[in-house]
């Protein structure tokens, strides 16, 4: 076998076999037995990225959701074939989708597994941009970003990202509004793929019926050796404050939808300090919100709130844990969420409990090895922060009660605290009964 | 892919699918009864209350505490209907017991706790805990009242009620608001036990269990439970289609229109033959990204980010859904007509239609990778009576022609368009 590095992990009994490629390109494959074979082919470039410095040192703006404008527009190729009709010839679905920090490209099939991959590494790195195919992604557009704002929880979310982050693009909408994306030109589109679309920028990660030298020589085949070079992009130094601690829109919905959230103070974004600061963060969100927390005892009792999720979300250099949830009275419910992390702070963590968690996420962890699609998911998010996927168990078991009783004094700090709520619209309650 | 079936008694059947693809176990005891508006209500009130305390442990929490022990153990319960049954399905995914590093027998615990929360939850005097009953009644009625929070959503479940009426197919499986008044404690603790006493009940494992292994697993579920069943029931065939096409448009708050539109159709899931040819029909008119719908509505005339339609083989249905701008509405509804005309008149290429079946085949493929899809294909087929595998029904994917493609298109009836906009006046118009 070539220069792949192996690694085997006997708890998962799971192995993987990882290159980098001359171009850059990080490679992961995962030999698995299942009917379903996944690969994704993942640029880090995301809605994060508007702002870069082009060759000669200007500052490039682009309108918002450029990069998801992008996604969309990698799928059309210049002799007029469609890339989804390619990929089910040989019986196999393809998607993608932007986030914060990324694009991923990704397909699922059950035979002709190379020649999928070989299709999906042909149309990523042929970009394909027309003025006329640009002003008809722009219609389709608009009514993904409409179809969001429908959704209370939603914006709930974003609401909440407003609030906690008013110094970074974590506030703005992946897919950007109506108005940016009818800015958005074929020449931006190309500047955004040749900034960012270099494959040192990118990593592939496979999992099924791959062999890890015949992924290699279809990468050969496709991907030019050199061309590695370091990214413009823009870094904004950050100051941990929140400015507004409540936000509030309206919507036709049953009840309150209420995130509560703090904003974390990230010092470390890769490396395996990262990947433990976020293990930690949530393990500590599970312990306080989740469904063996005495907060969630409570809301379940006093009916207060119901539908009780808590997480904690790290991208780059942003971070922040929240708890979400629906109810009559956000701000009572606020002050519960305080008073329980009071609570906490005071008694410290029970030992027990504290066990329990670690063996629900490790439980997590080997579950997410049923599927060749969570695999990838898995990988990807672990080497996007430059870490090992199999380092995970490890991390995790090292992390100890009093590192979180720490972690819990530091992020759940009430002076980053923001609330946001989707209210239920009680006009449009009045208009509906004078119509019957 | 086999499915081994083993009667245990008492109206209780053990049906394990034995693989070792996956590092879990799966085991799902499904109780089935039929779907009726009067009791509907009081079998989704079961859904939180059984997992509210159980004997040993009396609270949410403890019960938590107990699945964490059991390295994560995800119990859920959850309703679904089949045409006129109803089934309540008390599902639990674990680790494979080779992960357990500490000892603890995984399966073992997991089915101990199977058995704590179907047959004795937390009771007080003869009935449920008033508490517990109080606030999952008030739990309910909240996430009935919420499904107005997701618009999409909430027109596919109108079109149902619109299309079936008092039909079983127009019952919500959540229940109703106003009939959660009339349940006590003692009331919902009395249906409870009759039925879970009186109904058939299908158990499947899948994972690493052997047929006689999950046997002696599974009967620890029933120890001490005492049955007296009536016997089994199954699914009756589709519904009657409606006289005249319904066209409804409401208004909400929405910044987009949710336009649903269902069709009609004989062919049901135990119609092998036919069955197979409206999958494809149906696949070729608008269930992929390679579709009709998608190709034409979204793609050419950039009319929409999604439509799509699905093919609901029990009730012998077919939806269209779709995101559009509400003062369109009459070119989308012409665009989709004009689609499947298509369909109905073969206007589609040989490639299309062997496009369409590898993409079934496919589907069906990449959903034996997962436990509760293997669980919902064996579950669907018994309650239809028929039995089936994977491996048929990929066989007669790939036998269906052209043919058999626009009778199955041609034999759907346009029954109900449903429209949920923000203007209804200009959108009643449109319809």
């Amino acid at each position: 076998m070539s220069s792949f590095i192996k690694r085997y992990d006997q708890y998962l009994d799971e192995t993987y076999y990882y290159i980098k490629h001359p171009s850059g390109l990080e490679i992961y494959v995962m030999p698995k037995e299942l009917s379903t074979s996944f690969a994704m082919l993942t640029a880090k470039y995301g809605s994060f990225d508007n702002k870069f410095a082009k060759k000669g040192g200007a500052t490039a703006v682009m309108p918002e959701g450029i990069a998801h404008f992008l996604e969309h527009k990698l799928f059309d190729n210049e002799d007029g074939s469609d890339t989804f009709e390619r990929f089910a010839e040989m019986g196999a679905f393809c998607n993608a989708y932007t986030s914060f920090d990324r694009t991923a490209y990704l397909f699922s099939s059950t035979e002709a597994h190379s020649e999928c991959l070989a299709l999906l590494l042909d149309f990523v790195f042929s970009p394909y941009f027309t003025h006329d195919s640009v002003k008809k992604e722009q219609g389709i557009i608009a009514e993904e970003i409409k179809m969001g704002l429908d959704s209370p929880y939603n914006r709930c979310f974003h609401l909440l990202t407003r609030l906690l982050f008013t110094d970074h693009p974590v506030c703005r909408e992946i897919a950007g509004t109506e108005e940016s994306v009818m800015q958005i030109n074929r020449e931006m589109l190309y500047s955004c793929y040749e900034t960012f679309y270099s494959p040192c920028n990118m990593i592939l990660t496979v999992a099924g019926e791959f062999d890890p030298d015949k992924v290699l020589s279809v990468v050969n085949k496709r991907i030019p050796r050199s061309n590695q070079r370091e990214l413009p992009r823009e870094h904004v130094p950050l100051r941990r404050t929140v400015k507004e601690r409540r936000g509030s829109e309206t919507a036709e919905i049953s009840k309150a939808i209420f995130s509560v959230g703090f904003r974390d103070d990230i010092t470390c974004v890769s490396g395996l300090r990262a990947m433990r600061r976020a293990l930690s963060a949530s393990i500590l969100s599970e312990l306080l919100f989740g469904q063996t927390s005495a907060f969630y005892g409570e809301m379940l009792e006093s009916g207060l709130a119901d539908r009780i999720s808590a997480s904690y979300l790290t991208c780059r250099d942003i971070g922040f844990a929240y708890v979400n949830g629906i109810c009559d009275d956000p701000e009572a419910v606020y002050g519960r969420v305080i008073a329980a992390i009071s609570d906490m702070k005071r008694r410290g963590i029970d030992r027990d409990a504290f066990a329990r968690a670690k063996k629900g996420m490790i439980s997590d962890l080997v579950r997410s090895f049923n599927s060749t699609e969570e695999m990838c998911e898995l990988v990807t998010d672990c080497a996007i922060i430059g870490c090992d996927a199999f380092d995970y168990a490890e991390v995790l078991r090292g992390i100890g009660v009093e590192e979180l009783e720490f972690l819990l004094c530091e992020l759940y700090d009430e002076r980053f605290a923001a609330m946001a709520v989707i209210e239920k619209n009680e006009k449009s309650d009045e208009e509906k009964e004078s119509n019957i | 892919m086999l499915c081994h079936t083993r009667e245990l008694g008492g109206g209780v059947v053990l049906h394990t699918v034995e693989t070792n693809k996956f590092k879990t176990d799966c085991i799902s005891v499904n109780f089935v009864m039929p779907l009726e508006r009067e009791t509907v209500t009081r079998v989704a009130l079961l859904r939180g209350l059984l997992l509210r305390g159980s004997e040993g442990y009396p609270t949410f929490e403890k019960l938590s505490a107990r699945t964490d022990e059991l390295y994560g153990a995800d119990v859920s319960i959850e309703t679904s209907a089949f045409g006129n049954l109803l089934v309540l399905s008390v599902t639990a995914v674990s680790l494979a017991g080779r992960y357990s590093v500490d000892g603890t027998d995984i399966i073992g615990g997991v089915c101990d706790l199977l058995r704590r929360i179907c047959f004795f939850p937390v009771t007080e005097n003869g009935g449920f805990s008033p508490e517990y009953t109080q606030s999952e009644k008030l739990r309910l009625k909240d996430e009935i009242e919420a499904k107005i929070n997701d618009k999409g959503e909430y027109a596919g479940r109108r079109l149902g009620e619109i299309m079936y009426g008092d039909g079983y197919g127009g019952i919500s499986k959540l229940g109703y608001a106003e009939d959660l008044d009339g349940i006590t404690a003692t009331g919902a603790y009395l249906f409870y036990r009759g039925l879970v006493s009186r109904c058939p009940v299908h158990v499947y494992t899948v994972g690493g269990m052997t047929a006689e292994e999950a046997e002696y697993r599974v009967t620890t579920i029933f120890d001490g439970v005492e049955r007296d069943c009536d016997g089994d029931i199954h699914a009756i065939r589709g519904h009657k289609r409606g006289v005249s096409v319904k066209r409804v448009a409401e208004e909400m708050d929405v910044k987009q229109g949710k336009l649903a539109i269902g069709y009609r159709t004989s062919a049901v899931l135990s119609d092998g033959r036919d069955y197979a040819s409206m999958l494809v029909a149906n696949e070729i008119f608008g269930s992929s990204p390679v579709s009709k719908l998608f190709m034409h509505v979204r793609e050419e005339l950039n009319l929409c980010y999604h439509c799509g339609s699905a093919y609901r083989a029990v009730n012998g249905a077919v939806t269209v859904a779709a995101g559009i701008d509400c003062t369109k509405l009459s070119i989308v509804l012409e665009a989709i007509e004009e689609m499947l005309g298509e369909v109905q008149r073969g206007d589609f290429d040989d490639g299309e239609l062997e496009i369409a079946k590898k993409s079934i085949v496919s589907g069906v493929r990449a959903g034996f990778d997962s436990a509760r899809y293997i669980i919902s294909f064996f579950i669907a087929r018994e309650l239809c009576g028929i039995s089936d595998t994977p491996e048929a029904l990929v066989a007669r994917i790939l036998d269906v022609s052209r043919d058999d493609v626009c009778r199955a298109a041609r034999e759907l009836s346009l029954d109900t368009v449903y429209f949920l906009c923000n203007d209804k006046k200009a959108a009643e118009e449109q319809l």
